[in-house]
């Protein structure tokens, strides 16, 4: 299923000396690619001074630091969540990114073109996979999405299937 | 149409009844028949009309090897019949003939071909050249197959794309490409496996035995028990009815795959990224050339076998056989055990048959004649008899006959291997091109090595997969030794024949080597006597194999031919390269599911709404016009008079902070930036190395080390690029964040901007506190911050507010209330084109390009000349350019005729050189008369000089004059900016 | 034509992922004095030689990073030095 998260808060970290810094009271992974989960919050280290910060829940949305390297993104780009038993065979339909290329950890960031739109996508298990991509494509990605997705039994769905979902990788499912 | 008894091998339904319609007369068949196995079963022999000659042609493969069998269905041209499944309701036509094929208007074509030597279209005709021309469109007219009729062709059906990731990918799904599917998969590697076919198993499918035991030892059940292990493999990923396409870089591999059995027009286009692949695409049967080898009858030993054995129906009542290599020998005992009758099987081996089915043949009474091959069929429309003579002898014979089965042998299926990089040499011990070499991560087995005997086909499968696995880093070594060993001991390829032409053909005038495009040996003989004698050559001057068959039915006989017709040995010719696409996909397959992914700004909805008209800009759509008057006059005086509003969201907006933010912007822009001071817009430009104008835009410090800027809604996705890439070597600490699409830019233009902006805010808007070019960060509403500009892009007070995406509608609500009464407007892109054309405001495309600098369209103010610290992009080509001559300027223009207005792009001549070009010229309300802007000779650029300008429009030479005056028309003091 | 590039933060990807930024040519030369011709050299000329050469690409369709790499235009692979 598709789910929404557009709302949800989001920020950027970017600093020449990132790995020094722990925005939200957290550390930043230290290899690009790497995931962190810890207080409602997933960092996805992108670079070698950038982060990106999503706000996963359960918890209240945490206020924007005041912090010369955070940046409130919110508004910069549309985040999706892709949720349930066929995530691989719905992304097979519109991306070449090898998203579950056997032997690699999970949760994993991978930055690459998905319907020809540059995003970030987190892998986070065979049954979820979370995207983010620049606002202006929001509507014509999803119809695209949905429309390309349709025979790999893709549907919409609401936060709920996206909480259950968060819930079931911090127990560990 | 009675079929034959049934075998485990049949895939039709007789309970399941289709009706369909050739050529307009109803028909009929059964479900799991193809288009052709239909066709055939209900009589039809003649399918369609060929190329050039317009001879009949009939069913030669079920395979889609040539456009013999390309019919129309439902309207939709050159479909293959052997390869499309039938559907209820059908209506199927022959092509390149009107109506039924068995008669046709233009088949007189077929004795001129004495004046249609090889490549006669490109020698004659040429003179009176008036005449070649119509002579070549009546040529064209009578030539061609399909005629496709858009009003009538129909919807194409859905269309999928998915993008496969693999460790191994395994082309053909026959008996080796299955042990290589299993051998890499029980080495731990992810496999994906393409068959083109509907089945796996390939020909294993309709061989049941000899004399159709159809035993539990026979090859079908052989190849039934291999699919069902390699289909329940959960590491297999398997895809039939999956022909691949072609094999690219990196061993990227790609095809088509048909889905939906409700419409079998419905393709889907798959890619797969494979670190290996295995070929094991099998062999083809290399046709025999002899005279009218092209009469419908005369077919692949392989059709007559599956419409037999597949589809249940006789392929004749009398079948003579021109055979190459035992499985056509095998096919004929076949035929003969459901009661067909063959009276004599000509083999074009002198000797090496396998005795099993020499003695069998003995004993079913039919004639073998070894050493022997067909000479000539009889008959006009459709093969009487075939005459079949000895090789290299003086014997010949005739034989009553409705059938001819010819080939010459089997070559092996190039195709797949031609495009992953293999090469080819010829053997003279089987008599064909073999493989000679392959790229390091390629891998072949099978028949396509020219293998027979089927103990090793599926060992070099087992090895191929291992070797494959062992290149992507599994550890197989003891496995991988036992399979190289098994290989080892087998046999290799059986000796053949080589043959290409049947024997006292003659000068082959109608002996065809490529059908697809009526090529014959005589032609091929023509192509040498006039030097196109290397197989490539000759494949182009006299068509052989650029038809739908490619290297199918020419194959490798093109090259053989001409070596033959040298007088060379044929190891001394390379065979014709193989290109992609190896089969056709239909176009609609490769356009996919034509989604428009674009941008769309947080005001979409709205401006649609309000009736805006979009267009394409870049990766977004915005609204152009908001009326049906593209010249935007309405538009245009309520901005100039009362007050308007536009969306500029896909403005670019960047942070840009850190130590050494002030060192990139130096480097970037072209203006001192130390000069950029809190609270104003500070306006700059980029430069390229040739001093082109890239990109313009305002930069305002709004912390320490931490600036804001904007760029021109194209370049915003360049922006990070650019600054990166002209700072790599410096080291520099300084971050950038792209906030183009976080924040919506909303312009508020014209003399009531401040009155309809303080009705929103209570920030102070008095033009001391709020001056032109000033900035500001004030609260609208219910305290929605919004970043704000005063700059002057169109000429009149103006606001440019900058607010979070998701609290555009709100603004914009805000303000469109606000400026109710004041008679507030939305406009559009084409409104802004032409209110900063009157201003002279360059936009850069259309007033600046690549011969162009900054100095030249008269920026040069912007140039701090003397930072030469900074190595300012583009500063030295400012100062090279400076002194140089004959560069183009911009200029005003004032067109002098009230009539014509010159399009955007025309000509500035003297005399009959051309001295520029006009940029952008629209007619001026506000002004009143026409005006533009233009880039000129310097020695053109003189206030007061008439400039003549040229077009060419609809056949006529028209001719405007313009005067030339300062780039600047309304406003030119900029005072309704700085209200 | 389809070759792979090595992204240093994204791995082995398609080509179409990333933009050409040219022939390695060292930085930008200084300004002061810079000759005319030297700098028209260093920006516009280019030795292009079927074999393998070092060169600059961006990374535009994945994370966005600008990288060198070495890579023979004859046979379009990268090569390993």
């Amino acid at each position: 299923m598709l789910v929404d998260l557009s709302h949800r808060a989001r920020w950027d970290v970017q600093d020449g000396a990132i790995d020094e810094l722990r925005p939200f009271g957290v550390a930043v992974p230290r290899d690009p690619g790497d995931v962190a989960i810890a207080s409602g919050l997933m960092i996805n280290r992108m670079n070698r001074t950038q982060a990106s910060v999503w706000h996963i829940g359960p918890g209240p949305t945490p206020a924007t630091p005041d912090d010369v390297a955070v940046t409130d993104t919110t508004d910069a780009n549309a985040w999706i969540a892709i949720v349930g038993d066929a995530v691989a065979g719905v992304m097979e339909h519109v991306t070449s990114l090898d998203l579950f290329e056997p032997g690699r950890s999970l949760p994993r960031l991978i930055q690459g073109p998905v319907l020809g739109v540059p995003c970030q996508v987190v892998v986070g298990s065979r049954t979820g996979a979370l995207l983010t991509f620049a606002r202006g494509y929001a509507q014509t990605f999803a119809d695209a999405l949905l429309d390309s997705a349709a025979p790999a039994g893709l549907g919409t769905g609401g936060e709920r299937v996206f909480s259950e979902h968060v819930a079931a990788m911090a127990r560990g499912g | 149409m009675t079929r034959l008894p049934r075998s485990s091998a049949l895939r039709i339904d007789t309970d399941r009844r289709l009706r369909f319609s050739w050529c307009g007369s109803a028909r009929a068949g059964y479900e799991g028949d193809t288009v052709a196995s239909a066709l055939w079963s209900s009589g039809v022999r003649t399918f369609g009309r060929s190329f050039e000659y317009h001879r009949p042609r009939g069913l030669y493969d079920l395979e889609g090897e040539g456009a013999s069998q390309l019919v129309s269905i439902d309207g939709v041209p050159n479909q293959s019949a052997g390869t499309t499944l039938l559907r209820e309701g059908m209506a199927v036509a022959a092509q390149n003939v009107r109506g039924d094929p068995r008669s046709d208007a233009f088949g007189f074509l077929d004795r001129l071909d004495r004046w249609m030597p090889a490549g006669f279209y490109y020698r004659v005709f040429h003179r009176p050249h008036a005449a070649a021309h119509f002579v070549h469109n009546r040529m064209r007219a009578m030539a061609g197959l399909g005629i496709l009729d858009v009003s009538t062709s129909g919807d194409p059906g859905r269309r999928e794309e998915i993008f496969l990731n693999a460790d191994v990918a395994v082309i053909g799904g026959g008996a080796a490409g299955m042990r290589a599917a299993l051998a890499a998969a029980g080495a731990g590697t992810r496999v994906c496996l393409f068959e083109r076919r509907p089945w796996l198993g390939g020909h294993l499918d309709w061989r049941l035995g000899l004399e159709g035991a159809d035993g539990p030892d026979s090859p079908r059940a052989r190849g039934r028990a291999l699919a069902e292990h390699v289909g329940s493999d959960a590491r297999i990923r398997v895809f039939t009815s999956a022909p691949v396409t072609g094999i690219w870089g990196e061993n990227l591999v790609t095809g088509f795959q048909r889905v939906g059995a409700a419409d079998p027009f419905v393709e889907r286009h798959w890619e797969c990224r494979a670190r290996t692949i295995v070929v094991a695409t099998g062999a083809l049967e290399r046709p025999l050339v002899f005279n009218h080898n092209d009469r419908p009858g005369v077919m692949q030993a392989d059709t007559a076998w599956r419409l037999a054995r597949t589809y249940g129906v006789s392929p004749g009542a009398v079948v003579v056989f021109s055979a190459g290599d035992d499985l056509a020998l095998e096919a004929a005992l076949d035929l003969l055990s459901l009661g067909v009758d063959v009276p004599a099987i000509a083999d074009s081996r002198p000797e090496g048959q396998d005795p099993e089915l020499v003695s069998r043949i003995a004993e079913s009474g039919a004639e073998l004649l070894t050493g022997w091959a067909a000479s000539q069929v009889v008959g006009r429309r459709v093969v009487r008899g075939v005459q079949l003579a000895e090789i290299g002898g003086s014997t010949r014979r005739e034989f009553p006959c409705d059938v001819v089965v010819a080939n010459a042998g089997r070559q092996p299926d190039i195709g797949a291997l031609s495009c992953a990089g293999a090469r080819f040499r010829h053997s003279t011990h089987t008599g064909s091109f073999e493989l000679a070499s392959l790229p390091s991560d390629v891998f072949a087995a099978g028949r396509v090595l020219g293998l027979t005997d089927s103990v090793e086909i599926e060992a070099t499968g087992t090895l191929a997969g291992l070797e494959a696995a062992s290149a992507c880093g599994a550890s197989v070594s003891g496995t991988l030794a036992a399979a190289r060993a098994e290989v080892a001991e087998g046999a290799g390829a059986p000796p053949g024949t080589g043959i290409v032409r049947g024997p006292d053909i003659g000068e082959g005038r109608k002996a065809f080597l490529d059908y697809d495009e009526d090529g014959t040996w005589k032609n091929a003989v023509q192509c040498a006597a006039l030097g196109f004698d290397v197989p490539e050559l000759a494949k182009r001057f006299g068509n052989f194999g650029l038809g739908p068959g490619q290297y199918r039915v020419p194959g490798q006989n093109v090259a053989m031919a001409m070596a033959e017709i040298e007088g060379r040995p044929a190891s001394d010719v390379a065979s014709t390269t193989v290109r992609p696409p190896i089969i056709p996909p239909s176009l609609a397959t490769l356009a996919g599911p034509n989604h428009d992914v674009h941008k769309r700004t947080p005001l979409h909805e709205d401006q649609a709404a309000r009736g805006g008209v979009f267009r394409r800009a870049g990766a977004w759509k915005r609204a152009r016009y908001f009326s049906a008057d593209y010249t935007c006059r309405e538009e245009i005086r309520n901005v100039r008079e009362n007050v308007g509003l536009l969306d500029s969201s896909p403005l670019g907006k960047f942070r840009i902070w850190g130590p050494h933010a002030l060192h990139a912007l130096q480097r970037v822009y072209i203006s001192d930036m130390r000069k950029a001071t809190r609270g104003r817009c500070k306006y700059s430009a980029m430069c390229n190395d040739t001093g082109n104008v890239v990109d313009d835009g305002v930069v305002i410090p709004v912390g320490e080390d931490d600036y804001y800027f904007t760029t021109s809604s194209n370049r915003a996705g360049s922006t990070v690029e650019w600054f990166r890439y002209h700072t790599r070597y410096d080291g520099w600490d300084y971050n950038l964040l792209n906030l183009t699409d976080a924040l919506a830019s909303i312009n508020l233009a014209g003399p009531e901007a401040r009155a309809v902006l303080e009705r929103v805010t209570d920030a102070d808007l008095s033009n001391d506190a709020f001056p032109y070019l000033g900035y500001r960060v004030i609260p609208v509403g219910d305290g929605v911050e919004a970043r704000c500009m005063r700059l002057g892009f169109v000429g009149e007070l103006s606001y440019e507010l900058h607010v979070g995406a998701s609290y555009a509608q709100y603004a914009w609500d805000l303000l469109w209330d606000a400026g109710a009464e004041l008679g507030i407007r939305p406009f559009g892109l084409e409104a802004q084109y032409c209110m900063r054309a009157e201003k002279g405001h360059v936009i850069i495309g259309a007033e600046s390009e690549q011969r162009v600098t900054l100095l030249d369209i008269g920026m040069g103010w912007l140039w701090d000349r003397s930072d030469t610290a900074s190595k300012k992009v583009g500063a030295p080509a400012l100062r090279a350019c400076e002194e140089q001559d004959g560069r183009l300027e911009l200029v005003g223009l004032r067109i002098d005729d009230a009539g014509h207005r010159p399009e955007d792009g025309a000509i500035v001549v003297d005399g009959d050189r051309i001295a520029g070009y006009v940029c952008t010229t629209r007619v001026s309300g506000a002004l009143g008369y026409q005006y533009g802007l233009a880039l000129v000779e310097e020695g053109f650029a003189v206030e007061g000089t008439t400039l003549s300008i040229y077009e060419h429009l609809r056949s006529d030479d028209v001719r405007t004059s313009a005067t030339v005056v300062p780039p600047h028309f309304y406003d030119p003091k900029g005072e309704r900016l700085r209200v | 034509m389809t070759f792979r590039l090595t992204c240093p933060v994204c791995g082995p990807r398609d080509v179409y992922e990333f933009r050409y930024g040219g022939p390695e040519r060292g930085p930008r030369p200084d300004q002061e004095d810079l000759d005319p011709e030297a700098h028209f050299r260093w920006a516009q000329f280019r030795m292009t030689r079927p074999e393998a050469q070092e060169e600059w690409w961006y990374h535009a369709g994945g994370c966005g990073v600008w990288f060198s790499t070495v890579r023979n235009p004859a046979t379009n692979r990268e090569e390993t030095s």
